[in-house]
Parts: C-alpha cells; structure tokens; sequence
C-alpha cells in the first residue's frame, strides 16, 4: 500500500428515529467508529448485506451527512472541520457514483445540462467541445448531448453519472453500489470502464457493493462490516478470512462451476435490530462459533495490522 | 411541441381551448368589439329581448348585454387570474420554505395553512372581505388568501419527494448550495403540477369571484362583472330571463372549458398521480 490519501479516523454516525412530544427518540449507529484509510490509487472495497452502514459510511467520508463523531482527511486536510465555502472548493477533488441512475439524474435536464452542472457549480467556463470530450471518455456518443435520461438505457444513465463525478477531474470517487441496479451483462461494462478510468486518470476508489464476488474482482483490499462496525479486513482478495461471517459471506457466493459446488453452510438466527443491539459481539446471535465472552464482551478490531479482524474465535 | 399546445389537439382539449382563447381575446379586445358602452343608460330600450341591434338583449337599463358581458369577462379573468397568480406565488415561496427548511418554519407554516384548509374557501373569501371593504382589490386578496392552502400544500408535497431523489446528493455531492438546489432543481421540477393545479382553481376562482358579486361585494356597479350581472337578473326572472340566463352561462361554460383544458393537460404532462400527492 502506497502512503494514504483518505484518512477515516474512528467515524461513527448515530440516527435517531421517531420521538415525539411523549414519545422517546430510538437512536441507532448507522456506523460505529469506523477507522480505515485508502492508500493513493487503491480500490478499497466495502461489503456488508444491507443495513450494514456502508452507504452511510459513503456518504460521510464525503461529508454529504455530519458525522456524530470522528474525523475524515484527505490528503491531510479535515474535511470533518471545513467551513461551507472551502468544503465546497474541496468537492472538485472528490465524487460519487450513486446507486440509482434512474434518481440520480434530474429528468429535466439534458445530458449536456448534467454535464455542465458540476462545472458551473465550481465556476468554470464550458468549452463547447468539453461535453462531447465527457461523454467520449465514458463511451457515448457526442449525438446523445441534447437527450434527455428518460431517453436512455440504465447503462448509458450510469455512464452519465461517471462523467458527471469525473467533470471536475476528482482523484478520490466513491462508487456506491455503481452496478446494484443494472443487468449482468451491463455491470461488467460498468466495471471494466471504473477499471479503465482509473487506469487512465490514477484515480483512489472507495468501492461500496453486497456482492462480494464483485469486490474480490476489482478491489485491492476489502473492509467487511456488520452492523455499523468493520469486523474484518483483507489485505488482499486471495487471503482466506477469519472472521466467520465473512466466512459465511464469501459461502453465500456461488462457483460458476456447479460440479465444483460445496454444501452451502447457511447462516442461522436473525439479524439483531440496530435499535437494540446485544451485549458483546453483535454477530453472536448468528454465529455458529459464539461462546457466552462473545455474547458479554465486544471484540475489538486487532491482531495482525495487515489483516485484523474483530473476533474472539477467529477462523 | 410544447405540452399546452399539444393538449389543443385533443379533441376536448381543442373545443375547450378554442373558447377560452375566444373568451380572453373577447375580455382583452372589449371596446374595439362593441359598439356600446357598458355605462350609458337608455331607459326606453330597457327589457329588450334578442334582436339583431341587441344579440342578447338589453337589461333594466336598457344596456346591450353582451357589451355588458364581454366587459364582465374583463372583470371575472383579471380579478380571478391575479388571484390565483398572487397566491400560487406566495405559496410556492411558503411551500417551498417550509419543505426545505424543515425545523419549526414547517411546523407553523403547515399548522396555518392546516387550520385555513379546514373551512370552505367561500367562507375565508367572505370574511376577508368583509374585514376589507367591497371592491374588486378587496376581492382579490380574498380570493388569493383562501386558495393559498392549496398551494402551499401542494408545493411542499412536491419539494418532500423531490428532495429525498438522488440528483439532489449529487448536485450537493458536486458542490451545489441550496440557491441552486432550489431554483435549478426542486422547483423546475415541482412546477408543472403546480401550474397545472393553478389552473383548475381559476375556473374556481371565477365561480367565487361571481358568488362575491352576486352578494354585491365584488366590482361596483355601474362596472359590470358576472356575478353582479346574474344578481341583477335575479329580480328579472320572469320579466327578462335573459338578464340572468347569459352571465350564468358565461360563467358555466367558462368554468366547465377550464376544466375540460385542464384535464388534457393532465394527461399530456402524464402528471396526474403527482397532483394527487398533496397531504
């Protein structure tokens, strides 16, 4: 790993919901202090099932929510602590890649108009041919500049939202479930254009999916969260995990190979409510290795520093 | 093309169109379309029934009553359409307000027009101008103030559902403030459901407007406007039906065109589940 050019340093985020004139807030943490840090031209990946944080983690490594607690750098500087002018100098440095194309772009505008709008926003003028330069480095053609999103395909719409997060020219771009929308086909279009871009650009990607064949595809590294908190990191896609629920995550994967297909071991119990988490480890209820420490005392995320992993029983 | 003018090629959308544009053109051209004058008494002319001096008749006075009318016209659109223009501006700034801010601005603003929604618009009008005094100003703010709850409503819903969409995160993520927020995306997008909603309730407001000067309280005579019209014609039921029968039907098929137009927009703009999102 190269020196780090995002710095997480133990973020956590707490959500309260409901809570009246009578009533009680219930508070929940979306994400739990979360420390990581993405070294300059790594794909770090993010996997967890949904509910985990990991979108909200995205979002507060780009300060698009406040943070309860913690602090984010990016190449040294505390975007945590910027005021609203110099936050909004800081975001031509940094993009995102939203889940949803068919939400993410405003169906009034035409592709020329999205394109534009994060020049605008930073108070650039527009070169004529720059729209058309945009649209070619995603692999559309100029002649769709004047179309408008409900004229396109979900591909093409994600391909939009790629140049619009490259409009400023970012070296840090958090993809956020970029392909969860999209047929099969078309995600790995999807993934060999982020791949080519950052070949091209040397681009830092923080990669958030579910589908962790996906992320052991395209990541460096990859973080797994449970909960609101990392549980485990691998320090590289072929390194076997420890922790069993990355275990159980990485089961849940099919080989393509069905002669090579194994016995799936199936996760028992449920899924605690974030509202009202257990003592201990918040895995316990599902574990098949869970002893009564793990059910009083949280494990802490250690061991060795390439690789540690929060559990009392590691595999 | 855009949608207004599409909605004139749909058949009910074309007929109510074409009155309507007759109506305006009639309300905007009155003194070059008539050879009378809408003031001048003529007593020995009075309760003339249709002939081919008087279209429609003559009144109590002996005034031609389609002078009478196309001048009411003038007196019924510009009083309802300013109306409504007033209150759709103010409550897209309210709705729009509230729905962005959020905190305690939402709760007063939505508590207020809340309370407003809960009585009949004839009511808020009718007291309105009684605080007022009568006049065509004073009718205006009435009717502007009791269609404002609309509105708001209306406007807040949409910036609601708009605001939770992901090209508002992505227009923030890019750096955007809330100016451009507002007036770049959520309010170009709130404001095809709006208009549209805006336009139903002018046919409203012209029956309103027509009910305030039927009780008197709307344009003084000797200025005519429809609602004054059918409330002289009332006493002249049996003597001169026509006094009141022609502003009444002004006023229906006016109303009626509005709506049939409106609902060929509707369904040009493909924007009928959005209108219904209002609460």
């Amino acid at each position: 790993m190269t020196a780090p050019m995002v710095k997480i340093d133990a973020l956590s985020k707490r959500f309260q919901s409901g809570g009246g004139l009578f009533a009680k807030p219930r508070t929940m943490m979306a994400v739990r202090e979360v420390t990581l840090s993405i070294g300059k031209g790594e794909v770090l990946g993010v996997v967890g099932e949904s509910g985990c944080g990991k979108s909200t983690l995205a979002r507060l490594v780009l300060r698009l929510i406040e943070p309860t607690s913690g602090r984010v750098t990016i190449d040294g500087t505390d975007i945590t602590a910027l005021s609203a002018g110099a936050l909004r100098r800081i975001r031509r440095r940094m993009a995102m890649v939203f889940q949803d194309p068919y939400s993410s772009l405003d169906p009034r505008y035409s592709l020329a108009d999205v394109l534009a709008e994060p020049l605008r926003l930073q108070g650039e003028v527009i070169a004529p041919a720059r729209v058309d330069e945009m649209l070619a480095s995603v692999g559309l053609p100029a002649a769709l500049a004047a179309s408008h999103p409900h004229q396109l395909s979900g591909g093409q719409r994600q391909r939009v939202g790629i140049a619009r997060a490259l409009a400023l020219k970012p070296d840090f771009v958090v993809l956020d479930e970029p392909t969860a929308s999209l047929d099969v086909s078309i995600q790995a279009q999807i993934i060999a254009l982020l791949a080519d871009l950052r070949d091209r650009l040397g681009l830092t990607y923080l990669f958030i999916s579910h589908d962790l064949g996906l992320v052991r595809y395209f990541c460096d590294r990859i973080v797994v969260m449970y909960l609101g908190s990392v549980v485990e990191v691998l320090p590289d896609t072929r390194t076997a995990p420890r922790h069993p629920y990355t275990r159980a995550l990485m089961d849940s994967n099919f080989a393509p190979d069905p002669a090579r297909r194994r016995v799936i071991e199936m996760l028992t119990g449920e899924v605690p409510s974030p509202f009202a988490l257990p003592p201990g480890c918040a895995f316990a209820t599902r574990c098949p290795r869970a002893s009564d420490r793990c059910r009083r005392d949280t494990p802490a995320l250690g061991g060795d520093a390439a690789h540690p992993v929060a559990c009392f029983h590691p595999l | 093309m855009i949608a207004p003018l599409r909605a004139l090629r749909r058949p009910q959308g074309a007929v109510a169109g074409l009155w309507l544009i007759l109506v305006i053109c009639a309300a905007l051209f009155a003194p070059l379309l008539t050879p009378y004058a809408y003031d001048i008494q003529n007593l020995p002319n009075a309760y003339q029934p249709a002939s081919a001096q008087h279209w429609l008749g003559t009144d109590e006075f002996g005034r031609d009553l389609l002078t009478r009318l196309i001048y009411g016209a003038r007196t019924s659109l510009s009083v309802s359409a300013t109306a409504i223009s007033i209150s759709v501006f103010c409550g897209m700034v309210l709705g729009a307000s509230a729905a962005w801010f959020g905190g305690w601005l939402d709760r007063i603003v939505t508590m207020t027009v809340d309370l407003t929604w809960s009585f009949p618009e004839i009511l808020i009008a009718l007291i309105l101008v009684a605080i007022i005094g009568p006049g065509t100003t004073g009718v205006m703010i009435a009717i502007s103030v009791a269609y404002l709850a609309q509105f708001t409503r209306l406007t807040r819903a949409q910036i609601m559902t708009l605001k939770g969409e992901t090209f508002i995160e992505a227009a923030r993520s890019l750096g955007a403030g809330n100016a451009h927020l507002l007036f770049r995306h959520l309010l170009p997008n709130a404001l095809a459901p709006v208009l549209v909603s805006a336009m139903l309730a002018t046919g409203d407001a012209i029956i309103l407007e027509a009910t305030l000067g039927f009780f008197g309280l709307g344009a003084q005579p000797p200025v005519p406007s429809w609602g004054g019209m059918m409330s002289a014609g009332s006493a002249l039921v049996f003597k001169a039906p026509w006094v009141i029968i022609f502003p009444g039907l002004a006023v229906a098929i006016t109303v009626v065109a509005i709506n049939l137009y409106g609902d060929a927009l509707i369904a040009e703009l493909d924007i009928r589940s959005r209108l219904r999102r209002e609460a």
